[in-house]
C-alpha cells in the first residue's frame, strides 16, 4: 500500500462499520485486488481483536488488586484486634472451621500431655522399685553369696537340700 | 522501570509469547498512545461507541476520530506483526484441512 494512513483509516472503518457506501465499494476492491490485501486487512482485525483482550485483562487485574486489598485490609483488621485483646473470638468465630480445628489442636495437645505425665510420674517408677527392693534383698542378705554357690554345688545325696534364709 | 512495548516485543519474538505476555504487551501498547489517540481508542474499542458519538463526547470531529482509529489500529497491527502472521497462517491452515477433509 502506498499510503498506509488512508487505508489503515479506511479499513478500520470497514472493520467497524463505518464506512459510507461509495468507501465500502472501494475498500472490497482494494481487498479482492491481491491475497497480500486481504491478508494485511485479517491482521489489522486480529489486532483489533487481540485489543479487545486487555479489557478483561484490565478488569481481572483490578479483581486481583481488590481481592489482595481486601486481604490486606482483613489481615490489618486482625491485627488490630490482637492489640485490642479480642482477636481470638473475632478472628476464629465459635462456628467457624478455623476455631473447631483450634479446639481439635488443644485437646490432643491436653490429651498428649496426660498421658505424658502419667508415663513420668508412674510408669516409670515401677522399674526403679523393683531394683531397689533386689538391691535391698541383695545388700541385707548375708547368706547370698553362699546360696549363690550352694545353688552352683551339684546335689549328688539322694535327700534334698534345703535353704533358710533369714534376716 | 517498565519497559516499553516496543522493548518487549523486540526482547521475544512476538509468536512466542504465551497469551498473558501478549495480553500485557497490547495493554502497553494501547498506553503508550498519545493521550487523545488512547481516549478515542478506548471508547471505541472498550466501551463501542460510534465515530459520531465519540466526536460528539470530546468535541472533536468525526475526520480526527478517523485518523486517530487508523494510526491507533495500525501500530497495534505493526507490533504485532509477528504475532499476527503467524495466528492468520494457522487460520488458513486450519481452513485448508478443514476444507479438505470435508
Amino acid at each position: 500500500m502506498k499510503d498506509h494512513n488512508v487505508n489503515d483509516e479506511l479499513l478500520t472503518k470497514y472493520l467497524l462499520n463505518e464506512l459510507s457506501e461509495s468507501e465500502e465499494k472501494q475498500v472490497i476492491a482494494w481487498l479482492n485486488e491481491s491475497k497480500d490485501n486481504a491478508e494485511y486487512f485479517e491482521r489489522l482485525k486480529q489486532a483489533w481483536n487481540l485489543a479487545g483482550s486487555v479489557k478483561l485483562l484490565q478488569e481481572s487485574d483490578i479483581n486481583e488488586e481488590w481481592n489482595r486489598h481486601a486481604r490486606v485490609r482483613e489481615g490489618g483488621d486482625i491485627i488490630r484486634k490482637v492489640e485490642e485483646g479480642d482477636a481470638v473470638t473475632e478472628a476464629f468465630p465459635l462456628h467457624s472451621n478455623r476455631r473447631r480445628l483450634l479446639i481439635a489442636i488443644s485437646v490432643a495437645a491436653s490429651v498428649l500431655l496426660g498421658v505424658g505425665l502419667y508415663v513420668y510420674l508412674f510408669e516409670d517408677k515401677k522399674p526403679a522399685e523393683s531394683l531397689l527392693a533386689r538391691h535391698d534383698q541383695e545388700v541385707t542378705s548375708p547368706d547370698a553369696n553362699a546360696a549363690d554357690d550352694i545353688n552352683k554345688e551339684q546335689n549328688t545325696s539322694e535327700t534334698p537340700r534345703s535353704l533358710l534364709l533369714s534376716y | 522501570m517498565l519497559k516499553n512495548a516496543q522493548d518487549l516485543a523486540e526482547e521475544e519474538p512476538v509468536a512466542a509469547l504465551d497469551t498473558r505476555q501478549l495480553e500485557q504487551l497490547v495493554f502497553r501498547a494501547i498506553e503508550e498512545l498519545p493521550d487523545q489517540m488512547q481516549t478515542i481508542f478506548r471508547l471505541s474499542r472498550f466501551e463501542g461507541l460510534k465515530y459520531s458519538e465519540i466526536s460528539d463526547r470530546l468535541g472533536v470531529s468525526v475526520k480526527t476520530v478517523e485518523t486517530h482509529m487508523g494510526r491507533a489500529l495500525a501500530r497495534l497491527r505493526k507490533l504485532l506483526s509477528g504475532y499476527l502472521k503467524l495466528v492468520v497462517f494457522l487460520s488458513g491452515l486450519a481452513a485448508k484441512i478443514f476444507f479438505m477433509t470435508v
